[in-house]
């Protein structure tokens, strides 16, 4: 009897940790992340610069991609506002502003940017008293804010690519 | 229930929970290769057009996490893995292989589009090369279709650095091939267009 209850208890707790497990796991590798962000000494809404081509030594993630550099960085919680600076841009170009779970929020492409002249953006973040308006991006999360930048290693005509940063992007609380 | 009946209940509930917390990252690792199976297939290409969506079920994304993090979801990039040729057999160094392009990758190069093909060790990292080459990207100049057919080589015994040709491991093992697809068209982003569309066929070569 103390065999089957101890089975009863055990594989119990193992269906309760694996459904905890499955809910949360995307928030605890997104926290990894961060801690790790942090401890190199990086603070929210400053922005790491991927700026080396990725190689066949990089283990740090698995099945990286060497077609596109990154910039990460993450957001505190609201209500705050934020102004990203994108200097202008003729490649892919895309940032994600993603949920502590990795769930995505909104996108900016190359369509809201100019290939010509810096683009200004503002960001507010569970702003009640944001206003709607042209260049003004709102964001509704309530936790903070994982912002992964990424941009085309090669130009436009070229099939293997070859190494190249646009100017950086600035990003400063409003 | 005698006391040590209740004790023992008590202390195997909290090890069942942390065994399953310690576990969870291996068991996310072959539900993640389970999940190839699910999602869409094209040929040997496979993708889940769930990433980043709130909508997708709690166990999938959990196995995302595990995979690809923080990947683009499938309206930005729609992400092919290839883990076997067009025949069906596993993909492994111990051979060659050409990967046949008939038509153009439905990517929206208006929109600064593009597709490119990358390798992986069985490690699922890039595959060490004096080359340093990994992948090859397509633009939209590169023109491709049934009279134009693009040929990309696969090679282990490689011996110079060639303008469509990646590197495999030199050593024999198992690898595999991941075809990203950036800004893709809208047909490639429903579950019967992708299945429909004309992908690349992978082709074992001796």
């Amino acid at each position: 009897m103390i065999i089957i209850f101890s089975a009863i208890a055990l594989l119990t707790g193992f269906l309760i940790g694996i459904v905890f497990s499955v809910l949360r796991y995307p928030l605890w590798e997104v926290k990894k992340i961060y801690r790790a962000f942090k401890a190199e000494g990086y603070l929210c809404g400053e922005f790491k610069h991927f700026s080396e081509k990725v190689d066949h030594n990089v283990k740090y993630i698995v099945k990286p991609n060497c077609e596109t550099f990154y910039s990460v960085t993450f957001l505190k919680r609201g209500p705050r506002v934020y102004r990203i600076s994108i200097p202008p841009l003729c490649d892919y170009f895309s940032i994600a502003f993603l949920d502590m779970y990795g769930n995505l929020i909104k996108y900016i492409l190359n369509k809201d940017i100019s290939d010509t002249h810096e683009t200004n953006i503002l960001i507010s973040i569970c702003n009640p008293d944001s206003e709607n308006n042209l260049n003004h991006l709102r964001l509704d999360n309530k936790s903070m804010t994982w912002v992964i930048v990424r941009y085309a290693t090669g130009i436009k005509d070229n099939i293997q690519g070859i190494p190249g940063r646009p100017g950086r992007l600035e990003l400063l609380e409003q | 229930m005698n006391i040590l009946e209740i004790i023992l209940t008590i202390v195997m509930l909290p090890t069942g929970i942390l065994l399953a917390i310690f576990l969870f990252p291996y068991l996310m690792d072959m539900i993640a290769e389970k999940s190839h199976s699910r999602g869409v297939t094209n040929g040997p290409w496979k993708t889940h057009l769930g990433v980043g969506r709130k909508t997708t079920s709690a166990i999938e994304r959990s196995a995302i996490a595990r995979i690809g993090l923080g990947a683009n979801n499938s309206d930005e990039t729609i992400y092919w893995n290839a883990f076997t040729d067009s025949d069906g057999d596993k993909l492994n160094s111990a051979h060659n292989y050409d990967i046949i392009l008939t038509d153009d990758i439905e990517v929206d190069y208006e929109n600064f589009g593009f597709w490119s093909i990358t390798v992986y060790g069985k490690d699922k990292y890039l595959v060490n090369n004096p080359y340093k080459k990994y992948m090859v990207r397509n633009c939209s100049s590169l023109k491709i279709d049934s009279t134009q057919k693009l040929c990309i080589n696969l090679r282990a015994d490689y011996t110079k650095d060639e303008q469509f040709m990646i590197p495999l491991p030199r050593e024999e093992e198992d690898f595999s091939l991941a075809l990203r697809c950036y800004r893709p068209t809208d047909s490639m982003k429903v579950k019967t267009g992708a299945e429909m569309m004309n992908l690349p066929e992978i082709i074992k070569i001796g």
